[in-house]
């Protein structure tokens, strides 16, 4: 005969939990198939019951706990206050060795100038009109200096050769 | 089998879960041979118990954090233990009976005739245990064997007590079906 579907959950949870349901007692007393079936789960729990309660006094092997300690990590070191001064000291200590023997700064380049242009090698227009207004002002004053009036073309040629103007402005 | 004696101290717990590798082995220390004891009765061998432990607690120590104290410690270890002999079991790895273990499931100096019956009936039991679903075989194995409310076995395992309370009837209801086959006579 079979148990009741809608208590056999209650019938192995009861069990289980060794809870007294009054009601569930009351079905089983008329259910046949329902105390079959408390018989059997009750047979389990006690199959398992009985196994746990006389499981081996087996200790744990001695190297066990090595083993696990070998396992996990080294716990991280403490930062104290005399690994603060070392690790300041070996800083300053790098930085003195490196200003000490740092290597010596390089002199600037120096930009190669080209010399500068003594002489014009070849007249320029500014030049040229340098030139030609001295001797404008240079022959204007030999004429005063020479009290030569006279302005025809011959005179001023004559005063210009003698004063050494108007020769042309070819060499400064 | 109660938790008496195995109470760790909250600073301890603390330190450990701040990844203090010391601290975590004073606090596991109370716990290895409970441990191993319940890693001989499922793995029947000493040699692959004392692995089970060794992996369990390596396990415990990287997802210690996750511990919120809603449980008994000792029902962690032996949840992540039930987790890692799962995967023992995907590997099928054979759970070797040897060292005579199952014949020393017995109450008091049996005979040999005796130890060797005790011996069947825990291999027998083991195999029932092994042929569970791995979420009934957890409910089953922390009701019976490390003893523990259907509260606490729920905070364990992260569900609710229904959802504990559903696989432990399944669970029953697989071991009952397998007895009725085995014709297990206790």
């Amino acid at each position: 005969m079979k148990p009741c579907r809608e208590f056999k959950q209650r019938i192995a949870l009861s069990i289980v939990e060794g809870q007294n349901d009054d009601a569930m007692e009351e079905h089983l007393l008329r259910c046949t198939g329902c105390r079959t079936y408390a018989e059997e789960i009750r047979a389990v729990c006690g199959d398992h019951v009985h196994r746990a309660a006389h499981l081996p006094a087996s200790e744990a092997p001695l190297r066990l706990h090595g083993k696990i300690r070998a396992a996990l990590p080294d716990n991280p070191r403490r930062w104290n206050w005399a690994r603060s001064v070392a690790a300041g000291a070996l800083a300053a200590l790098t930085i003195a060795l490196y200003l000490f023997w740092r290597p010596a700064p390089k002199p600037a380049p120096i930009a190669i100038m080209p010399p500068p242009q003594t002489q014009l090698t070849e007249p320029s227009y500014v030049a040229y009109r340098h030139r030609l207004s001295r001797s404008a002002e240079e022959l204007e004053a030999a004429l005063s200096r020479e009290d030569i009036g006279a302005t025809s073309p011959a005179e001023l040629l004559t005063v210009s050769s003698r004063v050494g103007v108007l020769q042309g402005p070819t060499s400064p | 089998v109660s938790d008496v004696g195995l109470n760790h101290s909250p600073d301890l717990l603390v330190r450990a879960q701040a990844r203090d590798a010391d601290a975590f082995c004073e606090l596991c220390k109370p716990y290895e041979d409970r441990l191993f004891r319940q890693a001989v009765v499922l793995c029947q061998n000493q040699t692959l118990a004392e692995d089970l432990v060794q992996e369990t607690l390596i396990e415990a120590w990287k997802s210690l954090r996750r511990f919120n104290g809603r449980c008994r410690l000792f029902t962690w270890f032996c949840s992540i233990m039930l987790h890692r002999y799962q995967k023992t079991i995907r590997r099928k790895q054979p759970a070797v009976v040897a060292d005579g273990l199952c014949e020393a499931m017995v109450d008091e100096q049996p005979s040999p005739a005796m130890a060797s019956e005790s011996g069947d009936r825990a291999r027998l039991l083991q195999q029932h245990l092994d042929n569970l679903p791995h979420k009934q075989r957890q409910v089953i194995y922390l009701r019976f064997y490390v003893d523990n409310s259907l509260e606490q076995i729920a905070a364990a395992l992260n569900c609710s007590p229904g959802t504990i309370k559903s696989r432990l009837f399944n669970g029953l209801e697989n071991l009952r079906k397998m007895r009725g086959i085995q014709k297990l006579d206790l």
